[in-house]
């Protein structure tokens, strides 16, 4: 192992660049756990989502990718420059305004008093609502680390690869594979999903 | 089957983005954005009977 290198990205980065390891770690991990919530309504709660559901579930995956980028780069290489935060930062900065387009229509669809909006609401709020909330969350985030980027990027370390990475890492892969195989079950071999979907196209 | 091909593209994605490959998940991440903003721009247009 080189003497000048350590598995700790604190201790030749800074603690902020530590803060920023777990950061990423918390933001991938986070979209995946919306993400599997879904899967809960959808297979659980038997409520099939709309178009503009799964919609919004490409643009978290996508809100994602810069974090998840980043921690591959970081794993791959051992470090990360401010070049590579902003083009990471970018691409979820891009992917969370197209979301919160997509989401704030829905919410409009729904806004008239009396409408019940589109399924059942988890914690007081439709799922749809939650996705203006998870979008906003990945705009102020990214904003803020790419101000903090000369204080949180990651200058040396040894490769770090803990099992929470792995495991982090093989979830969101896992959970974007079941979405194409759940996507292709609901919609059979239609070229778009229906507006009001009422059963799995592929196996009805 | 659009839907589903678009996962499948970020599911490409984020093994080359697992892989710290940088540029091709930047332009993968790009073609991706546009699919599904096409995709969104579909679905309001069918939902507004508009016509272009």
């Amino acid at each position: 192992m080189d003497e000048s290198t350590t598995n700790d990205p604190a201790r030749e980065s800074g603690r902020l660049a530590m803060l920023q390891w777990y950061l990423l770690h918390i933001e991938v991990a986070g979209i995946c756990g919306v993400l599997i919530g879904a899967f809960f309504v959808q297979f659980v709660e038997k409520e099939l989502p709309c178009p503009l559901c799964m919609l919004q579930r490409m643009a978290m995956m996508l809100a994602a990718m810069g974090p998840f980028l980043l921690i591959g780069r970081i794993r791959s290489t051992g470090s990360v420059g401010v070049e590579t935060m902003a083009r990471a930062y970018g691409m979820s900065i891009l992917a969370a305004v197209l979301g919160l387009v997509m989401s704030s229509r829905q919410v409009l669809l729904h806004i008239l008093p009396g409408d019940p909006g589109y399924g059942s609401a988890v914690f007081g709020m439709h799922l749809y609502s939650w996705g203006v909330v998870v979008f906003l969350a990945v705009l102020v985030v990214s904003g803020l680390t790419m101000i903090m980027s000369r204080q949180l990027h990651i200058r040396k370390c040894s490769r770090p690869d803990s099992i929470a990475t792995r495991i982090i890492s093989w979830m969101f892969i896992v959970v974007i594979g079941a979405n194409v195989v759940a996507t292709f079950v609901e919609s059979g071999f239609h070229p778009f999903l229906p507006d009001n979907p009422t059963g799995y196209e592929l196996i009805e | 089957m659009i839907p589903s091909a678009i996962f499948a593209l970020i599911l490409v994605l984020s093994l080359f983005a697992a892989r710290g490959r940088r540029t091709v998940t930047v332009w993968l991440h790009l073609a991706a954005l546009i699919a599904v903003g096409a995709l969104f721009a579909h679905h309001v247009t069918e939902s507004l009977n508009l016509s272009f």
